[in-house]
């Protein structure tokens, strides 16, 4: 994974990282919000490691992706939503309208292939994100 | 006499859950002043549709099923409203849980006599596929159906399709709030990323002042 020390958000908004993630329900803070190097990276670990200035914490603070999402590239957005999909109980299917219902898998291989239901489920899961920090959750 | 005419077909995995979803309106809508008609599974088609808003002229019009930003579909995906006969809603509050819909053809139906309130992107709901032959069972699409219906057992109890359509909006976020606070569920983010995305994409179009 490249990371872009150039864009070094956490190192100049640090504060601005807590009280997001402050306003975060606490549960959530479980969330996937990053992938680096196949690890997932909750909103937790994020902030621990930042706070204890690890060099997976160092690392972090090199990307700009939380702040959020708006920067990702295509492929890295699309390997955070499959990771996150990853997560969604086997017994449970989405109704995409007149596309039909979709498994996780379907639905995995839909953001691979990034066909109309990829997408849409791309955009639903960056809405998602982006509200922790709107705070509309 | 005020009538109510609720569209509901049921042709596949969709459709079957919200025609379930719709039985719990009807059961709310019978105990009221309203009469209803309801067009479901066949008879949810253009000839049927066209017939009760012509000689009927319901006040409220529920339609289920799926859609594009020019359509409503009905059974088998037959297109019961498009630019061709969306005159016959004039004057009406039109709840349309059918995708796309309030992106173009919403837009040209509202006016400041006339209100349709729908969603502007593809509706999501998640199924438990264990639950799936008994929708009305299913408690990973329960906060859907509870946060669709919202907006119908609003109007029916005399609210303003701006109350109906807050009401709708907090039902969501309550849910929300629900699943957000639940640590054991591990259903609680999939359902949480749907329902901010209906929430989001629910609008509300043309007149706000209207009531049954």
């Amino acid at each position: 994974m490249t990371l872009n020390s150039s864009n070094k958000f956490f190192e100049e908004n640090e504060g601005r990282f807590v009280k997001v993630y402050s306003n975060i329900p606490i549960n959530l803070r479980r969330e996937i919000i990053l992938v680096i190097d196949d690890n997932p990276i909750t909103w937790n670990v994020a902030y621990v490691e930042i706070k204890n200035k690890t060099e997976l914490g160092e690392n972090i603070k090199k990307i700009n992706r939380i702040r959020i999402y708006i920067v990702m590239v295509d492929e890295e957005i699309k390997e955070l939503v499959i990771t996150r999909l990853k997560t969604m109980p086997a017994n449970i299917k989405m109704s995409v309208g007149s596309y039909g219902t979709f498994s996780k898998n379907e639905l995995i291989e839909s953001v691979k292939k990034e066909n109309e239901v990829g997408k849409l489920v791309i955009e639903m899961q960056l809405k998602y994100l982006k509200s922790f920090k709107k705070g509309i959750i | 006499m005020n009538y109510v005419l609720i569209t509901r077909p049921k042709f596949d995995d969709t459709t079957a859950y919200l025609f379930s979803w719709s039985s719990k309106i009807i059961d709310f809508l019978q105990k009221t002043h309203f009469n209803l008609i309801d067009l479901k599974e066949s008879k949810a088609n253009r000839k049927s549709v066209e017939s009760v808003l012509l000689k009927k002229s319901p006040e409220l019009v529920i339609f289920n099923g799926h859609g594009i930003s020019s359509t409503i579909r009905g059974h088998n995906n037959e297109i019961l409203i498009d630019a061709k006969n969306s005159h016959l809603l004039k004057l009406k509050i039109i709840y349309s849980v059918s995708c796309n819909s309030a992106k173009t053809l919403g837009v040209k139906i509202a006016g400041d006599y006339t209100t349709f309130i729908g969603y502007k992107n593809e509706f999501l709901f998640l199924i438990d596929t264990t639950k799936s032959c008994t929708p009305e069972k299913d408690e990973i699409a329960k906060p859907f159906m509870e946060s669709s219906n919202q907006l119908s057992i609003s109007l029916l109890k005399g609210k303003t399709v701006r109350e109906s359509y807050e009401d709708t909006k907090r039902k969501y976020t309550d849910w929300i709030i629900h699943y957000a606070a639940n640590e054991s569920l591990p259903e609680a983010s999939s359902i949480i990323s749907c329902l901010i995305w209906d929430r989001e994409n629910l609008v509300l179009l043309g007149s706000e002042d209207k009531s049954l």
